[in-house]
């Protein structure tokens, strides 16, 4: 089965994702607006995210420097990350600015400032 | 004798003297790709056979202390640093930098003879991961060509750098991936094979007319026959990745291209034992993780081996080499993959053997070296994985390649020893509106047990593997490696410094820093009766990306948007 972001982006946080991020991730549905692109509106599963795309780049979710930073206790704020993610940074990081509304994006930060060290 | 005849002076002569007939100048074609130069590199892996080794033998352990820079060109742009494998032909060099900025220099003094920079949809390329780097041309029937990350194919006049045509393969837009490998030139037809792995694709390799750009054939790496289809369940082959993203090589005597394929997605599954049935993709996945015959003149499958059935570990075969030599009355081709182990086969992809250069192996207990058979291999389920895989996602070897000595029989080849810890993900594919990576994991590079991450060069006999020699680097080189005709072998490492080592001992005769790490090619020709030395220094890309945080050190201040090509001669 494929998907396009909707379908992903719409999928309810599953049983295997951390317990402890599944309170922090579960958000309200959000309007598309509409000067933003025609990226979906909704509840964004962002553990699964990682995993799926993130992660090949921000080890163990978020949580270890790898091609790129570690993200978990990251000092940038809100501003940065947003910038960084809609824009990217060349040669480093790809620009998610057509994939991800605002909403979603602060989804992102969310799962971002939650971010705790490994217990397994 | 031609041997004798190859390396006198008056070999080289004449060939100095031929390098100034236009005729001769663009003569570059399979005959002569096939018998490889004496002074040239015709082709992405020296010669077809795809030795990685240049006969010229002026360069010599008695001498080499001697090894000086001749002339430096910097390409500009090189995020991600250079990758790129230069080509020579008749005293003029081919290569690349990021962007695919294409170049023709001088071969004896760096002289810049023309530049061709694309235009490339900078938009898509701000959201490719695997971008901007590029690994090369491929050179014949007078022109030069060049793939981009944005899905085209573009062949140049070799004398003036004149677009000749421009043909459009993959709708990058809709599926990410472009081109980053160089192409293959081979009787007419242009071979070029798209990135894929991790993207939600069907990884296509493409063969283009050399004379008008019109494309003659696509293979499809995933589900590209009836019978490939079947071993894709629950129509995951509409998702599956493949790919071939590095040139492989052309069998003249059976006229068949041989390639290495990619992963297929998610690169990892959780399945469990079960492969056949469960997990996101059920099945061997054919033709990922595999090598391919393919009829140069239709794209159509002749032969396989599929390396690793239902590849969970993204360790796939898409490295390029395919050594081509003889021994005792048999033809063999050598071709290493991603997980470390190296297979033998004959001119058919026929088994013959396998063997391992990595110490560090736990996706499988072993590899039968008889009937290929994965043996005690390890299949993920849904949650972390207590043990950590070995190798690490950056592969037991680079995509770059070893060399061949035919003087010594000793292939020469760098292992990586490295791991990562796992976390098995469900994931889903997303190919709207734009491909994204599905990689299905968390991960985490990881030291071997009990020890520290570290890289070999290996001296084996490639059809054994039994092992002459080792040298050991703190961190693994990534480059590809050269051997000569004068008894050298040459590293690049990834701390920026040029080894020789003597190609029977091993014992370094000579070393030199080239500024920056270098993760892309190294050659070897010859102008007017010198002989060169060409090395690409830049780092930056999906495995070096990792060293500033792994190993910190030199490192940490590496630049990963600089590069340059570095010619170096005797004094």
């Amino acid at each position: 089965m494929k998907l396009n972001w909707n379908s992903l982006l719409n999928r309810k946080i599953s049983a295997l994702l951390p317990l402890i991020l599944a309170t922090s991730l579960t958000v309200s549905a959000t309007p598309a607006r509409a000067e933003q692109p025609a990226a979906p509106a909704g509840q964004i599963d962002v553990p699964q995210l990682f995993a799926t795309t993130c992660g090949w780049c921000h080890s163990d979710g978020g949580r270890a420097a790898g091609k790129g930073p570690q993200l978990m206790d990251t000092k940038r704020d809100d501003d940065f990350i947003r910038n960084r993610i809609k824009n990217g940074k060349s040669g480093a990081m790809p620009a998610f600015g057509a994939t991800f509304d605002d909403a979603q994006i602060d989804e992102i930060i969310k799962y971002i400032r939650a971010l705790k060290p490994d217990q397994g | 004798m031609r041997k004798q005849w190859r390396q006198s002076s008056f070999y080289i002569a004449t060939i100095a003297a031929l390098a100034a007939s236009p005729a001769f100048a663009q003569g570059v074609d399979t005959a002569r790709i096939d018998a490889g130069g004496q002074n040239d590199w015709l082709t992405y892996h020296g010669s077809y056979r795809s030795y990685h080794y240049s006969p010229l033998a002026q360069i010599n352990p008695g001498n080499v202390a001697n090894l000086n820079v001749a002339w430096i060109h910097i390409p500009g742009r090189s995020t991600r640093g250079l990758q790129s494998m230069p080509l020579v032909a008749d005293g003029v060099l081919y290569y690349t930098g990021s962007y695919s900025r294409t170049f023709a220099l001088n071969g004896a003094t760096g002289e810049v003879i023309w530049s061709y920079f694309p235009e490339l949809d900078e938009g898509l390329i701000a959201r490719q991961t695997h971008s901007p780097y590029n690994r090369g041309v491929a050179i014949g029937e007078g022109k030069v060509y060049v793939g981009t990350m944005d899905g085209r194919l573009i062949a140049l006049d070799m004398k003036t750098g004149k677009v000749m045509w421009d043909t459009k393969l993959i709708d990058s837009q809709k599926l990410t991936v472009g081109f980053t490998g160089a192409p293959l030139y081979a009787k007419g037809t242009i071979v070029i094979g798209a990135q894929g792995g991790e993207w939600p694709g069907r990884g296509p390799i493409f063969g283009v007319d050399a004379a008008s750009g019109k494309k003659k054939w696509e293979f499809l790496t995933v589900a590209g026959t009836d019978e490939a289809m079947k071993t894709w369940g629950n129509d995951s082959w509409r998702t599956g990745g493949g790919g071939g993203w590095m040139p492989g090589t052309y069998d003249s005597e059976t006229n068949t291209i041989l390639w290495g394929t990619a992963n297929p997605a998610p690169l990892y599954d959780w399945s469990g034992s079960d492969y056949k049935t469960q997990g996101a993709r059920p099945g061997d996945n054919l033709y990922t993780s595999s090598v391919i015959g393919l009829d140069v003149d239709s794209g159509k499958l002749k032969f396989y081996h599929q390396e690793l059935p239902h590849d969970t570990w993204d360790f796939d075969s898409a490295v390029g080499e395919f050594v081509m030599l003889d021994r005792d009355g048999q033809k063999y081709v050598v071709h290493p993959n991603k997980s470390g182990y190296i297979f033998v086969y004959d001119r058919n992809l026929g088994l013959k053997n396998v063997w391992r250069i990595t110490q560090n192996s736990n996706f499988v207990k072993n590899i039968d070296p008889k009937t290929g058979e994965l043996i005690g291999r390890r299949d993920f389920s849904a949650g972390k994985v207590a043990e950590p895989l070995c190798p690490h996602i950056s592969g037991g070897v680079s995509w770059n390649a070893g060399s061949y000595d035919p003087k010594t029989g000793l292939y020469y080849k760098l292992g990586q020893e490295w791991c990562m810890t796992l976390d098995i993900v469900k994931t889903t594919p997303i190919v709207a509106p734009q491909a994204q990576l599905n990689i299905g994991a968390d991960f985490k590079i990881a030291p071997p047990p009990g020890g520290q991450i570290y890289g070999h060069l290996d001296a084996r006999d490639p059809i054994t593997g039994a092992k002459k020699w080792e040298v050991r680097f703190p961190e693994p080189p990534l480059a590809s490696v050269l051997s000569t005709g004068g008894g050298l072998v040459f590293v690049p490492d990834s701390r920026g410094t040029l080894h020789a080592y003597d190609a029977e001992s091993g014992t370094e005769l000579w070393n030199h820093g080239d500024g920056t790490g270098h993760q892309g090619g190294i050659i070897s020709y010859g102008v007017n009766g010198k002989q060169y030395i060409a090395v690409v220094a830049g780092f930056g890309g999906m495995a070096s990306d990792d060293y500033a945080p792994t190993f910190g050190g030199v490192y940490k201040s590496m630049p990963r948007d600089d590069g340059a090509l570095i010619v170096y001669s005797l004094k």
